[in-house]
């Protein structure tokens, strides 16, 4: 099975889950949606449907990430941003993106339970590979004594993604309560000079 | 789900009780089997009661067993911690207290483990998304004020969310970078990362 193969069967997962919704997506209407036969799609997912709608779960997940991390990049001829910034402007576009996408909403919705484990079994991957991403950004940062590049990414990494799926108490579209939040509490221990 | 701080104690029933014998019971079997394999006779057998005096203790049937399981959980979750946040002196003291209190009591809960583990539908949507509102309302409600007693009230209805979104993160997705078991560890993490943030 080629990449782009895969990448079809993915996209037609999608496609039929926003149609039919998880329940009710069979192997069949893949396979007819993907332009790809029974067999070549028995062989890309052994484990049948559980193990296809998790695969299209993760991927629907790193394209949401990439979309945000395309975002909030320095756009052209802007100097490098801080990481106070990045993290301002990350809340605000996975927030609003979050909000925005249609068969997410749907989904938690109607099919929660079918959803949320799914989701649950990508977290790990997201919160790790925003980690890494935060921690090269902290590496070139000036970082508090005893703070540790590593730990503190990690630490952020799951907050900010709880307070995404969550904001809870604080208004992520209102950009000085972002502003706070990130300055004020959640760099106050990271950086030097956050407030 | 109601706010821990709404829950009364008192209507939570001891061991002694037939409705406490049988929440027990419960909690037993679903540590055992989970949710779906249950049933009103595994739990009537494992309580050492009739099933007729099951279902006049529950007369809502396994709906209402249920919901007197959470609570009755909630209420000695409420219980476990707050007597120990009632001892905190300082700020990082409570949270480190809470935190691992509630680390404790999640990774100890077999119950819920089973669940987590096998019928992870049952459990997991409950603290995501919307309905993670709820939760952290019920936990900053609970641990806030105790914060309070060192920090503003703003600072500490944060530092109350913030102290529950890292539990349940790394209760759900445990990782080595912070292992709530350990005091040594969150106590670290809580004075490097969160108290900083936490001052006025």
């Amino acid at each position: 099975v080629t990449g782009n193969q895969r990448e079809r069967i993915l996209e037609g997962t999608y496609a039929v889950v926003a149609r039919v919704g998880m329940a009710k997506a069979t192997m069949d209407d893949v396979a007819h949606q993907a332009g790809v036969s029974r067999a070549t799609l028995y062989r890309a997912f052994p484990g049948g449907r559980d193990e296809l709608l998790d695969a299209a779960v993760t991927w629907e997940v790193a394209r949401f990430f990439d979309r945000i991390g395309s975002e909030i990049g320095p756009s052209p001829g802007e100097s490098p941003l801080g990481v106070a910034e990045l993290l301002e402007r990350g809340l605000v576009a996975a927030h609003r993106a979050l909000a925005d996408h249609r068969l997410l909403q749907d989904l938690l919705r109607n099919e929660a339970d079918r959803l949320v484990p799914s989701l649950a079994t990508t977290m790990p991957l997201v919160a790790a590979a925003m980690r890494d991403w935060l921690r090269t950004r902290l590496e070139r940062a000036d970082l508090r004594a005893g703070v540790d590049a590593e730990q503190a990414a990690e630490l952020l990494a799951r907050t900010l993604l709880s307070l995404i799926g969550t904001p809870g108490r604080w208004d992520l579209d209102d950009p000085g309560q972002v502003r706070v939040l990130v300055r004020r509490h959640l760099l106050a221990g990271v950086v030097t000079g956050a407030g | 789900m109601a706010p821990l701080a709404e829950i009364d104690r008192h209507r939570s029933p001891a061991a002694e009780t037939i409705e406490g014998r049988i929440i027990h019971a419960t909690l037993r079997c679903l540590a055992r089997w989970g949710v779906a394999k249950t049933t009103g006779e595994d739990v009537a057998r494992e309580a050492g009661v009739s099933r007729a005096t099951l279902y006049r203790a529950f007369p809502g049937g396994r709906q209402a067993l249920y919901e007197a399981i959470l609570r009755h959980e909630l209420a000695r979750f409420v219980d476990s911690i707050s007597v120990e946040l009632d001892a905190a002196a300082s700020l990082e003291d409570a949270l480190v207290t809470g935190m691992v209190g509630a680390g404790r009591f999640l990774r100890d809960h077999d119950a819920l483990q089973y669940l987590l583990r096998h019928e992870p539908e049952r459990v997991l949507p409950a603290f995501a998304f919307h309905r993670l509102d709820g939760v952290l309302a019920a936990a900053t409600a609970l641990c806030a004020p105790h914060l309070a007693r060192f920090t503003s009230p703003e600072a500490a209805a944060i530092g109350a969310d913030w102290a529950a979104r890292l539990v349940l993160s790394y209760s759900l997705h445990p990782s080595p970078v912070l292992d709530l078991a350990d005091e040594a560890s969150v106590r670290r993490v809580v004075g490097t990362y969160l108290a900083p943030g936490l001052t006025r």
